[in-house]
């Protein structure tokens, strides 16, 4: 959350495995002409376009946009309707060559608990819950 | 008269022939024989260290020997001379187990081993009646099985019921107990409820009422009942009109440090708690109990001492006092008071225990124990759900949610546990009520949502549960169960009659490892190298098959000793994975009649199982394209 309490959101970008697995490199900032409420944010879409491309040109061929994150001001880290709705956009749609997107909720209370969730996006699928872990 | 010695000439010739051989000292009562009965009377011999006694006996054949055993009764006199027609047995009661109320000895119990067509001799019987005097006369008369309860010995005036709170071992010393009247006929023909408990003799008075457990199977039983019992304890005078007129009765209770033998009058009571230490109580009890002393026929004592296999035993009596109540109330002296309980004759209360262990005790072994640890979800009340609901509870499930949106239409009646006294209740509650009287101990809870009133709510009834079984028999309900069921991670068996009943389906749903819904639809439309499974999933639906429509939803016209057996097996089939683990089976189709050219259900009364796999391209049950999502760093998270 941003210091005056509303959500955060961004980009996330790694690699598709071929074990089923995402591994996520980097995680953006929303931009600075981001909406944030309570409730939503929509992200600086000109500045998270311009984060994605100066990523991917360094080289790394195999370096993919894979998803999204946002933040939640509770420990409820289910998708709300605008995430799905959200992710099953880009899921089918062609500028984002990203038919299988992730999308990591950060749920954080006012006592400042944490929860993490993971959800996979597929075309012609309901999403679904999957696990998440780091990499040590 | 048709009796055994019409039936069985040689048996009787033989009978008799050894009795008066082995027994010479048993006299035929030719008195007896004249109207059709073998009888003996006369003394058997009993080698003791003080040398041989003589014990006096009536030893009676019944008519339905040998389905029924042969009696011996010890009596104070014998007769003198045949014929003896106005002699009357009057028998020697003594102050010991295996005696039963009216004398006759309790010498060999049933047996459900014993071999068939194997017939127990009277010689057999005066063998172990020798045996008996023996063991009376040197002390060591020896416990009956745990199933022959001190009770058992005495006569048996009236019943009560009681629940856990009873066994609570904190309650020490003794104090009083009340108990209210639920139903009977006739005098102390009755049937209690033990309402509360409390250990007045003790330092640390303890109450315990046992209205969380009782309350909800007797919902018929008087609110007042239950509030009566905390007030009286109370010392509160506002329930008064309730004992004066044996609504609720009250009595004294003591802890006893050993099973006692079988009392036989109001002074064997009274030297129970003399001998367990509790003198000084016995004067507090005349003085607590003097109204109920001085007009009522009866007073109530009551004894807790320790089970032969662990835990507590009671043993409940009623002192009668006199022949009749009394209208008006007497003022009697404490040493009067004495002598009128120590020479009242007694009777029984046959206690019933309510524990979740004895409860269960008649499943042990055939039903996996961690069935008690587990909550089970019924979607669907109807005739199926509700005959597996209780089941459920029968074989101790830990918790059944249920939920139906439907109400009780008196028709349900004639397929479902509750009958037309529901009527107009919610079919959910209605079940739940039917279920508590079986197993109060089982937690369980209504939802009355229709569950497609939106996804929260059918997540929110599967959610708690360990597993769910579906019988609501309805397409559009059951695909979003399994959509749900799958992206939740939970277990559900559907369960469903099929063909007017006559057939039934039961499947199973692992997520991720059996085939779901979607899957099993899938596989019906297959042709090639599916063919196999998809004329084996397939179930034509009989034309004769009655469907009518009540309030606009659909009955298809079914027995309920169909619905009951496709009920049995789907909850042993539930009960037997639990207990193996969950199997590779997931699909069972059942037949009562033949269905032409299915290739299982051409033979009746079989249970065809197999396992389904899921489809691997399933939209709902297959694993996720991306399963796993790495973070290369915490950082990445939280910056």
């Amino acid at each position: 959350m941003n210091a005056k309490g509303n959500e955060v959101c961004g980009v996330l970008i790694g690699y598709f495995r071929n074990d089923g697995t995402v591994e996520v490199m980097e995680a953006s900032d929303a931009g600075p002409n981001a909406k944030s409420t309570s409730t939503g944010c929509w992200r600086d879409v000109d500045y998270v376009q311009k984060w994605i491309d100066e990523r991917l040109s360094r080289g790394d061929e195999k370096l993919r946009y894979v998803g999204e994150w946002h933040s939640h001001p509770s420990l409820d880290t289910r998708p709300s309707h605008i995430d799905v709705e959200s992710l099953s956009g880009i899921a089918s749609s062609k500028n984002y060559l990203c038919p299988t997107p992730v999308m990591v909720v950060l749920g954080l209370s006012d006592q400042r608990e944490e929860k993490i969730s993971a959800y996979s996006f597929a075309i012609g699928r309901p999403y679904r819950e999957i696990e998440w872990g780091y990499i040590d | 008269m048709i009796t055994w010695i019409t039936l069985y000439p040689e048996l009787y010739r033989l009978e008799r022939q050894q009795i008066e051989k082995n027994y010479p000292n048993l006299k035929l009562c030719t008195s007896g024989l004249e109207e059709g009965i073998l009888l003996y009377h006369g003394e058997i011999l009993v080698r003791g260290s003080g040398g041989t006694k003589r014990h006096k006996i009536v030893f009676t054949y019944p008519d339905t020997f040998p389905y029924q055993l042969p009696v011996v009764v010890p009596v104070e006199t014998l007769p003198e001379e045949e014929p003896h027609k106005d002699w009357q047995v009057k028998a020697l009661i003594r102050n010991a187990r295996h005696q039963m109320a009216g004398g006759g000895l309790c010498l060999i119990e049933p047996d459900p081993f014993r071999r068939s067509g194997e017939i127990i001799r009277g010689v057999d019987i005066l063998r172990r009646a020798e045996a008996w005097f023996f063991a009376v006369e040197s002390g060591t008369n020896p416990y009956d099985s745990p199933e022959a309860d001190i009770q058992a010995h005495m006569t048996i005036a009236a019943d009560i019921l009681i629940g856990p709170e009873f066994y609570d071992p904190d309650l020490q010393v003794g104090g009083l107990f009340y108990a209210g009247f639920v139903w009977g006929t006739g005098e102390l023909q009755a049937r209690y409820l033990g309402l509360a408990i409390s250990s007045d003799f003790s330092d640390l008075v303890v109450f315990r009422d046992s209205r969380k457990i009782l309350e909800w199977p007797f919902p018929w039983v008087r609110k007042d009942l239950w509030d009566a019992a905390q007030s009286l304890s109370q010392g509160s005078s506002g329930f008064n009109e309730l004992i004066e007129n044996d609504v609720v009765i009250r009595g004294a209770w003591w802890n006893l440090p050993k099973e006692p033998l079988p009392p036989r009058n109001g002074s064997d009571l009274l030297n129970l708690v003399r001998e367990a230490g509790y003198e000084n109580t016995i004067e507090k009890v005349l003085n607590e109990l003097r109204s109920d002393i001085s007009k009522k026929k009866y007073i109530f004592f009551a004894f807790r001492f320790p089970h032969r296999d662990g835990g507590f035993d009671w043993l409940f009596a009623g002192v009668n006092l006199r022949g009749k109540p009394r209208n008006e109330y007497l003022i009697l002296q404490s040493d009067e008071k004495r002598k009128l309980v120590e020479g009242g004759g007694i009777v029984a209360m046959r206690r019933h225990p309510l524990q979740q262990q004895t409860l269960t005790l008649r499943n042990k072994g055939r039903v996996p124990e961690t069935l008690s640890n587990k909550k089970i979800s019924l979607l669907g009340s109807g005739a199926l759900g509700s005959s597996i609901g209780d089941l459920l509870v029968k074989a101790g499930s830990g918790a059944v949610f249920i939920f139906d949106k439907d109400i009780m239409e008196v028709g349900n009646s004639i397929r479902h546990i509750a009958g037309i006294e529901s009527f107009g209740l919610p079919k959910a509650g209605a079940t739940a009520l039917k279920l508590i009287q079986h197993n109060p101990f089982s937690d369980i809870r209504v939802g009355q949502d229709d569950l497609l009133t939106s996804f929260e709510i059918l997540e929110s009834a599967l959610v708690e549960s360990d597993l769910t079984i579906s019988t609501t028999a309805d397409e559009s309900v059951e695909s979003a169960v399994n959509e749900v069921a799958t992206r939740i991670g939970k277990t559900v068996y559907y369960a469903r009659a099929l063909r007017g009943g006559a057939s039934g389906r039961i499947f199973r749903v692992i997520p991720g490892r059996d085939a779901c819904r979607y899957c099993l639809a899938y596989y019906m439309r297959q042709d090639g190298e599916q063919k196999e499974l998809s004329t084996w999933l397939n179930v034509p639906e009989d034309e004769d098959t009655v469907l009518m429509f009540e309030c606009g939803n659909p009955i298809i016209a079914s027995s309920g000793a169909d619905l009951s057996l496709i009920g049995s097996l789907t909850v042993k089939i539930v009960l037997d994975d639990i207990k193996s683990g969950f199997g590779e089976t997931n699909h069972w189709l059942w037949t009562t009649e033949e269905v032409e050219g299915h290739p299982a259900l051409n033979e009746t009364y079989k249970l065809n199982g197999r396992s389904v796999p899921p489809y691997k391209d399933c939209p709902f049950c297959s694993d996720p394209p991306i399963k796993k999502v790495y973070p290369s760093c915490r950082k990445i998270i939280y910056e």
